[in-house]
C-alpha cells in the first residue's frame, strides 16, 4: 500500500478530487432537471399554448451520466494504481466505453435537437415568438405560442420569466381561464 | 452685330425646332421625382405604407426585423456567446484529426514523458506522415502543445481564450438589446453583463478542469477536447438553470434599479449633511476667529504686540 502510494501523481489525484467535487456540486439540482429536459423535448406534441425551447438543453442528460461515468472512472483509476486488481481493470474498460459512448450520445443529441424541435414545433402548429416579447433578454431560450397574440399577451410575459416547466403550465392555467371569463 | 442665325437655312431651323419639342416630351414622358429624407422619415414612410397594406402591428414587427436582420444577428451572437469558444476551436480542431488520421492515430494519443529534468509530449504515430504535429515529440511548453490545451499553459491559455470570447459575445449582445430595446434599460445591461462573466468564468475553469481530467483517463486530444466541450455545456446550462430558479440576473436588476432610485434621495441626505457641517465648521471657525481678534486686540491695548 505504502509502494502503490509514490505511484500516485499527487497533482493528478487534485484534478480526480476537484473534478468529483465538481461533478456533486453541478449534478445536484433543486428542481427535477430529467423531467424539465423531457417537457421540453415533448413540447412540440403538447397541448400547451405556449411553450419554451431552449437551444442545446437536451445535453444535460447524457451530461450528467458523462460527469458521473468520468468521476467514477477517475476515482476507478486512482484504486487501480493502489491496489491493482482485476475488478478495477474490468470496471475500467467498461467506464471508458460508457464515457466514448456518452460523449457521441451527447454530440447526437445537441444537433438533432436544433435540427428537429423546430421542425416538430412547426408542424404541431407553434410559431416563435418576436424576439422582444416574451422571455426577453434571454439568450439561448425562445418562446413558441400556438396564437401570434399570446406572445403580446402582460399576462403571460409576466407569467414566463424564465420559462421552467412550472411557469409554462401556469401560463396554460391562466389563458384556460381568461377563455372561460371569455365565454361567461 | 451680325445676326448668328443670318446663314441658317430655313430647315435648320425646322429641325431644331423639332428636336426641341421632342426632348420636352421625351422630358416630360420621362420625369423622375427625387425626394430626400431623413432616417426617421423614412422610417415613419415605411410604416405608414405597410398600415396602408392592412398589416397587423404584429406582422409590421416581423418584416422589420426580417428586413433588418436583426433577429438573425441576435441568433448568430446568442449562439456565439454560449458556444463561442467551441465555434472558435472546431476548424484547427478538425484540422488536426485530419493530421492524426493520416498517422495512424486518429484520438491523438500521446505520453508525457521526462528527459533530462524536461517535460516533453510524444504523439503516437508516423509523424513524417502529418503536416502540423510534424515531430514525434514536442515540449511541453510548445506553442502548438499549449495551442492544443495539452498541460497546465495549454488548460491555462484554453480557458482564457474561452472566458473572453463568452464575454465578448455576451457583451455585444446585451449592448445590441439596450441599444434596439426601448425597455432594456442601463440596470439591465450591467445586471446581464455581471451575471454572464460569472458564468464564463466558473464555464471556463470547468472546461479546463474537465480536459485536464479528460487527460488522466485518456491521453488523447480528441477525447479531451471533445469531453471539455460537453462538460462546458453541461455546466454552462446548470448555471443557466440555477440563474433561472433563484433569479439571480434579476436580483442584480432589481438591486440596481433600487439603488437608482435611492440615488437622488442619498444625495438629497449627503447634502443635507454636508451643509449641517458646513454650518458646522463656520459656527466653530466664527468664535475662533472672534477669540483670536479678541486676544489680538487685548494684546495690542496692553503693549505686547506693536
Amino acid at each position: 500500500m505504502k509502494g502503490s502510494l509514490s505511484k500516485i501523481d499527487s497533482k493528478e489525484l487534485w484534478i480526480v478530487v476537484a473534478f468529483f467535487v465538481m461533478t456533486v456540486v453541478f449534478t445536484w439540482s433543486p428542481i427535477d432537471t430529467f423531467n424539465e429536459v423531457f417537457q421540453t423535448e415533448l413540447y412540440p406534441y403538447s397541448k400547451y399554448p405556449v411553450v419554451v425551447h431552449t437551444l442545446g438543453q437536451v445535453i444535460l442528460i447524457p451530461g450528467f451520466f458523462l460527469m458521473w461515468a468520468m468521476a467514477i472512472g477517475g476515482i476507478n483509476k486512482v484504486f487501480l494504481t493502489l491496489f491493482g486488481k482485476n475488478v478495477f481493470k474490468i470496471l475500467k474498460g467498461k467506464l471508458n466505453l460508457l464515457i466514448v459512448a456518452m460523449l457521441i450520445v451527447s454530440i447526437a443529441v445537441i444537433v438533432l435537437d436544433t435540427i428537429l424541435w423546430p421542425i416538430a414545433a412547426k408542424a404541431n402548429g407553434y410559431s416563435p415568438c418576436p424576439y422582444d416579447t416574451l422571455l426577453f433578454g434571454s439568450k439561448i431560450s425562445t418562446a413558441w405560442s400556438k396564437k401570434e397574440a399570446y406572445c403580446y399577451d402582460t399576462g403571460v410575459k409576466s407569467r414566463l420569466s424564465t420559462g421552467t416547466f412550472e411557469q409554462v403550465v401556469e401560463v396554460a392555467k391562466y389563458l384556460d381561464s381568461k377563455k372561460l371569463d371569455k365565454n361567461k | 452685330m451680325p445676326d448668328p442665325f443670318i446663314n441658317q437655312r430655313p430647315q435648320d431651323v425646322i429641325a431644331r425646332q423639332r428636336f426641341k419639342s421632342r426632348l420636352e416630351k421625351g422630358f416630360k414622358e420621362n420625369q423622375c421625382h427625387v425626394y430626400v429624407l431623413t432616417k426617421e422619415e423614412f422610417t415613419c414612410l415605411w410604416l405608414e405604407t405597410q398600415k396602408f397594406y392592412n398589416k397587423t402591428e404584429a406582422q409590421i414587427k416581423e418584416e422589420l426585423s426580417n428586413l433588418t436582420g436583426l433577429e438573425a444577428t441576435d441568433f448568430i451572437l446568442s449562439s456565439a456567446g454560449n458556444y463561442g469558444s467551441i465555434i472558435k476551436d472546431t476548424p484547427a480542431f478538425l484540422a488536426l484529426v485530419n493530421d492524426f488520421k493520416r498517422s495512424g492515430n486518429i484520438l491523438g494519443r500521446y505520453d508525457i514523458i521526462i528527459r533530462n529534468g524536461w517535460q516533453y509530449v510524444s504523439f503516437k504515430g508516423n509523424p513524417r506522415l502529418r503536416n502540423i504535429i510534424t515531430r514525434s515529440r514536442y515540449l511541453l511548453t510548445h506553442t502548438k502543445i499549449i495551442n492544443m490545451g495539452i498541460g497546465i499553459q495549454g488548460l491555462k491559455s484554453g480557458a482564457v481564450g474561452g472566458f473572453y470570447i463568452g464575454v465578448l459575445f455576451s457583451t455585444t449582445l446585451d449592448t445590441i438589446n439596450w441599444i434596439f430595446k426601448d425597455n432594456y434599460r442601463w440596470t439591465n445591461w450591467l445586471g446581464t453583463v455581471s451575471t454572464d462573466i460569472v458564468k464564463a468564468a466558473i464555464g471556463a475553469a470547468a472546461t479546463a478542469l474537465a480536459i485536464a481530467f479528460a487527460a488522466v483517463l485518456f491521453p488523447s486530444v480528441v477525447i479531451g477536447f471533445i469531453a471539455g466541450v460537453v462538460v462546458g455545456l453541461y455546466v454552462g446550462f446548470k448555471l443557466n438553470e440555477f440563474d433561472k430558479i433563484h433569479h439571480m440576473t434579476d436580483k442584480v436588476i432589481n438591486a440596481l434599479n433600487y439603488v437608482e432610485k435611492r440615488a437622488p434621495l442619498l444625495e438629497d441626505k449627503l447634502y443635507k449633511v454636508a451643509f449641517n457641517s458646513a454650518g458646522e465648521a463656520v459656527g466653530f471657525f466664527n468664535i475662533g476667529i472672534d477669540k483670536v481678534g479678541k486676544f489680538y486686540n487685548n494684546s495690542v491695548s496692553q503693549g505686547l504686540i506693536f
